[in-house]
């Protein structure tokens, strides 16, 4: 068992890309049971297994000022999407806690952002906040850790 | 005088957004629209003044279930349009890609999206939870062939190794060794998976559509030369446009695909199966024997049986390219461009998937149209469904819901993919 840390997002898509640039930041200062990826929504489960408690890293939209961080212990309710063909983020974590008969320690993290449009590049404000963003995963993953008994 | 609307405003377990409508006047059902609601996507405007090089990455993007048959059709087309034709280890790996993207799109809508209505489980998280083995077993085969997309084409979603002239670099032998054990185990898996869901049980219900499919030529169905159909005929690729058409309707933003005569038609699994039973593998064949008895299967609820025997197939035809697997010669074929128009089609999981592009001679697209299987199978998705809610009108509103979306789901439709669309109404009167 383990904590996932998983990052979504597109980078041609400005500020939308923030959660795949937290993951890259965090090579160093998240506990030995630890993992970070990034993934497509759509093969979300594919990268759950052996995994008992997961955090995942998204941009958002609504919460507060452009780079602010918000962390959420839920995923929030969503409409059914397309993105994710039929699996949605709450779908593939319901799976995974059906499947290994365990309830799932889930944390997000939310960067709010400014610019979501094709081909337009980070604001400053959300690529200010990546180092800060980093730092809250950290100290969720070993929040996570102890509070899962995975640590 | 009464009227009885039945409206599902969401169609639940289906790839992307639509909704259906049914309206019931004096107890007699009068309309039915599959209403496909999902944003126009404009692909074929996007491609439009780009290099032919860009459109196997950009038509990839049309789905992020099946984009290797996008982009499998799209290079062909591009390689029919050049002249250039590809060396048989190249074909192999254009077979086995595809392979990969069938097995995982099967696994996931046999586990995931149709197994729950045959255990009446409300969604896979509940049939889970009772059936974890089987949901296991889903999940693992599924998982291979986002192994073998990911080998041969660099990544899961949305490949990237796929080119006009066939790849841009060869899988490396270490990794398609890797897959070759997984692939003998996945084998016998795959043929408890059949069995399993052949012991479902499955309402009576049988369409009447006319079958088209890829000619498979000896083999099972996949890549594209010929289209043929149970009516007997076949055609060149080519001649696609003088036997089918498409229309635009008011309620949807997926075109509707007929027969110039105004036919509707299915492609896909069960159209596949009808016409290739006799070329299955022998081991798929003895298991058709076994969980698909008889003559002609039309009843689409078995449509699941088949996709599972689809897998199997997918799964032999994969350890059969690992093997044989040498790379030799170049990973693609050079060519110059000119001025010419080309045809390319294969099988994606839903059926098959047709493109035409006009080339200019410096290589631009001037022209694009692409006709993807869902958009084939919604005017006989309509028609079916007419006779079979026709049929069971005395179901409460909810109940006949249901059992709509049941039928619906029977087809496995791709409306991201169609609107380059489920909501659903019953209204009575």
């Amino acid at each position: 068992m383990r904590v996932t840390v998983i990052g979504f997002g597109s980078r041609d898509r400005g500020d939308d890309g923030v959660g795949i640039e937290v993951i890259e930041r965090l090579s160093e200062g998240l506990p030995e049971c630890a993992k970070a990826l990034t993934c497509d929504p759509a093969r979300l489960i594919d990268n759950l297994p052996n995994c008992g408690a997961v955090i995942l890293v998204d941009a958002c939209l609504g919460l507060g000022e452009p780079g602010s961080v918000h962390v959420v212990n839920h995923v929030p309710e969503q409409q059914r999407s397309t993105t994710t063909h039929g699996v949605s983020i709450s779908e593939a974590l319901g799976l995974v806690e059906a499947l290994g008969g365990v309830r799932l320690f889930v944390c997000v993290v939310l960067i709010e952002g400014a610019i979501f449009d094709l081909g337009q590049p980070m604001s400053l404000e959300v690529s200010r906040s990546i180092p800060h963003a980093a730092d809250i995963v950290r100290e969720q993953a070993r929040r996570m850790a102890v509070v899962s008994g995975l640590g | 005088m009464s009227t009885r609307t039945i409206k599902l405003d969401m169609i639940s377990r289906v790839e992307g957004e639509g909704g259906l409508t049914l309206k019931v006047k004096d107890g007699v059902l009068t309309e039915l629209k599959l209403h496909i609601f999902e944003s126009p996507r404009f692909f074929e405007g996007i491609l439009r003044g780009r290099r032919l090089e860009e459109a196997p990455d950009i038509t990839s993007r049309i789905c992020g279930i099946c984009p290797v048959a996008y982009q499998i059709s799209s290079a062909s087309a591009m390689e029919n349009a050049l002249g250039i034709e590809l060396p048989p280890v190249l074909l192999d790996l254009r077979r086995l890609i595809l392979y990969g993207e069938w097995i995982e799109s099967h696994m996931l809508h046999v586990h995931l999206l149709h197994a729950p209505d045959f255990l009446r489980y409300s969604d896979a998280i509940a049939m889970a939870k009772e059936h974890p083995k089987e949901v296991q077993r889903g999940l693992g085969l599924k998982q291979l062939g986002n192994r073998i997309v990911s080998v041969v084409g660099g990544r899961e979603v949305h490949p990237v190794n796929i080119r006009v002239g066939g790849f841009y670099s060869y899988p490396s032998e270490p990794s398609m060794r890797e897959l070759r054990a997984d692939l003998a185990h996945a084998i016998d898996e795959c043929e408890s998976v059949v069995r399993w869901v052949s012991s479902f049980e499955f309402p009576d219900d049988e369409t009447p559509a006319e079958f088209v499919a890829i000619r498979g030529r000896g083999a099972y169905p996949l890549l594209g030369g010929e289209i043929e159909s149970s009516n007997g005929t076949s055609i060149p690729i080519s001649g696609f446009d003088s036997e089918f058409e498409e229309d635009q309707l008011e309620h949807s933003t997926a075109m509707h695909s007929h027969r110039r005569n105004g036919d509707s038609y299915l492609v896909g699994p069960l159209a596949r199966f009808h016409l290739s039973r006799g070329v299955l593998t022998p081991r798929a064949q003895a298991l058709a024997r076994e969980c698909l008895p008889g003559g002609a299967i039309r009843n689409p609820y078995r449509s699941i049986v088949v996709r599972a025997i689809e897998t199997l197939v997918a799964l032999e035809g994969s350890l059969q390219i690992v093997e044989s697997y040498e790379p030799t010669g170049a990973p693609n074929v050079g060519y110059r461009a000119r001025a010419g128009v080309g045809f390319g089609c294969s099988e994606a999981p839903r059926g098959f998937c047709w493109h035409r592009y006009g080339i200019t001679a410096d290589g631009l697209i001037e022209s694009a149209r692409i006709v993807p299987p869902t958009s084939q199978n919604l005017a006989q998705i309509e028609v079916d469904l007419f006779a079979f809610a026709s049929a069971r009108l005395e179901l409460p509103d909810e109940e006949l819901k249901t059992e709509c979306e049941r039928a619906v789901r029977n087809h496995d439709p791709c409306i991201s993919c169609s609107v380059h669309f489920l909501n659903m109404r019953i209204e009575r009167s």
